[in-house]
């Protein structure tokens, strides 16, 4: 078969669709016409839908993607990949002060108290961007945009803290920073004690809302708090079908096929594990999640899953074809970072041998999209 | 369904006998048999022999899509151990058949199947593959490599 088998347009470009951002930075040397495709938002947007989540791990001195490999097979594994240097969101790096997440394909890298300052960052473009706040005490949780108006407008969710002479205290004072206009907006929150904390690590980034779990101090129930950027509202957003949980058990929430939640819990004294997920996706009106539906996915029993409370890193995992659950933490023993892939009788656990012992991680599907 | 047989014929003039119910996975077929439903002979003019034998293969193995787990499962492990068996020449073969023959979960799989074939190919082999022609001058070529540098550098990847 001397002469190569040429496909018609649509099917090369289904295939290419497929591919890691990596092969495609490569491939723009193939043609001008695979370069020019590779700019196009229809395919960049093909492109961000089939993207398979990965981790980005940043530790003190590198960025790492972590791939997970033959998902499907029997045997799945890993692929770790030191990110190139160049381009890469770095000043001096205090660990226990960054936060790295996500919103709609960009990474959001926090680096609060010691480097001032955020970045919007898209490692697969080599492309990064810096907001620096005048006042440094400004505390960040995350970022989000008005979805009910086409063009997106970044705006980043956080706090001021106030030591306050009378009452002798700290106050925090809930803002949003526009990206665009470079100003703080205030908001006022209903409750002096709203617990803004639980906001902290782990919130979730989607339809341009942030959502977080939280507790009812009074009820003991675990609820999705969410933040509504285009109301500039904090809300109780919808109930968690894990209640009655003792104390001590944690829950991770997670976005779940691009446009639902996964509810992680453990129970503190058995360390089983149950996955819940939305039954439908969750709608961008904006309105209340009154009429959201969980299923309970899995039940992990006795698994070997390390005791999740209490990292300090959090953790990070997504549910691949709603049968396996992947995982990112720190390991209980030696507190050096793993990836955990359960699914079934399947458990694997793989430890990070790169010098990568402690790190910030988050879920992050790979993508094309150019910054603002 | 009946267990009408229908044969198929390759564009090298092989025939194969299959059940109707098979036939009808690929939709080019299922499309001729809802306007003339007395056919049991239908020529297959863009695809060789050996290569409708595994789009069969893959039908027959597809033909009832029982939605449990385990059949889902089953089916998963099936069709990677089918892909498994092909170069990236024969994979590009299939890709054609399966879109002339329109047939859909194939498609799917053999597009996912090559883009995890050619992840890791240089620029060199994907134009000798894809038959791509280089419509860069050597200038360009040379910038496009420059800027995306990063991408061909593997030699500071750290393996697990």
């Amino acid at each position: 078969m001397a002469v190569p088998v040429k496909l018609p347009y649509e099917l090369e470009e289904d295939i290419l669709s497929r591919l890691p951002p990596l092969s495609l930075a490569r491939f723009r040397s193939v043609c001008k016409l695979w370069n020019d495709l590779f700019n196009e938002n229809r395919f960049i947007n093909d492109h961000f839908g089939r993207a398979r989540p990965q981790f980005i791990l940043l530790d003190n001195s590198n960025i790492y993607s972590i791939e997970i490999i033959d998902l499907d097979g029997i045997d799945p594994t890993i692929e770790l990949r030191e990110l190139a240097s160049s381009g890469i969101p770095y000043r001096e790096l205090d660990l226990d002060h960054t936060t790295i997440t996500t919103c709609d394909g960009f990474l959001f890298c926090n680096f609060f108290v010691s480097a001032k300052g955020t970045a919007l960052w898209n490692p697969w473009l080599r492309q990064v961007k810096w907001i620096e706040y005048e006042d440094k005490e400004f505390y960040v949780f995350g970022l989000g945009y008005d979805n009910t108006i086409p063009k997106k407008y970044y705006r980043i969710f956080g706090y001021f803290v106030r030591h306050r002479q009378v009452q002798r205290d700290y106050h925090q004072r809930v803002a949003i920073y526009e990206c665009v206009s470079q100003a703080f907006k205030y908001i006022d929150t209903p409750d002096e004690d709203w617990p803004i904390k639980q906001a902290t690590r782990g919130n979730v980034s989607l339809n341009g809302n942030l959502y977080w779990v939280a507790c009812n101090p009074n009820t003991h129930e675990y609820y999705i708090q969410s933040f509504d950027f285009s109301r500039d509202i904090v809300k109780a957003f919808c109930l968690t079908p894990c209640r009655k949980n003792r104390s001590r058990d944690v829950l991770f929430l997670s976005v779940f096929k691009g446009d639902g939640f996964s509810l992680l819990k453990q129970c503190y004294v058995t360390r089983s594990v149950e996955i819940w997920v939305t039954k439908k996706k969750i709608d961008t009106s904006n309105n209340g999640g009154e009429d959201i539906v969980w299923i309970n996915l899995m039940i992990l029993p006795t698994t070997n899953l390390p005791s999740l409370i209490n990292k300090f890193y959090g953790i990070s995992y997504f549910i691949y074809d709603k049968t396996t659950l992947i995982m990112c933490c720190c390991d209980d023993e030696n507190r050096a970072t793993c990836i955990y892939i359960v699914r079934g009788d399947l458990f694997k656990k793989i430890q990070i041998n790169s010098g990568v012992f402690q790190c910030c991680h988050c879920v992050y599907a790979p993508n094309l999209i150019p910054l603002l | 369904m009946s267990s009408n047989k229908i044969v198929l014929t390759s564009s090298d003039g092989e025939s194969f006998e299959v059940e109707e119910v098979v036939a009808r996975k690929l939709q080019i077929v299922g499309h001729m048999l809802e306007d003339d439903c007395v056919i049991n002979e239908i020529p297959l003019q863009n695809v060789t022999g050996d290569i409708l034998s595994m789009v069969i293969e893959y039908c027959k193995t597809h033909v009832d899509e029982e939605e449990s787990e385990e059949a889902q499962t089953k089916l998963k492990t099936w069709d990677e151990e089918f892909m498994k068996k092909f170069d990236i020449k024969t994979l590009l073969q299939i890709i054609l058949a399966a879109n002339y023959l329109n047939v859909k979960g194939l498609l799917d799989l053999v597009s996912q199947t090559i883009a995890d074939t050619i992840k890791d190919y240089t620029p060199e082999q994907i134009r000798e593959v894809f038959g791509v022609e280089n419509d860069y001058t050597e200038e360009e070529e040379a910038e496009v490599r420059k800027e995306n540098a990063w991408a061909f550098d593997e030699a500071d990847t750290p393996k697990p």
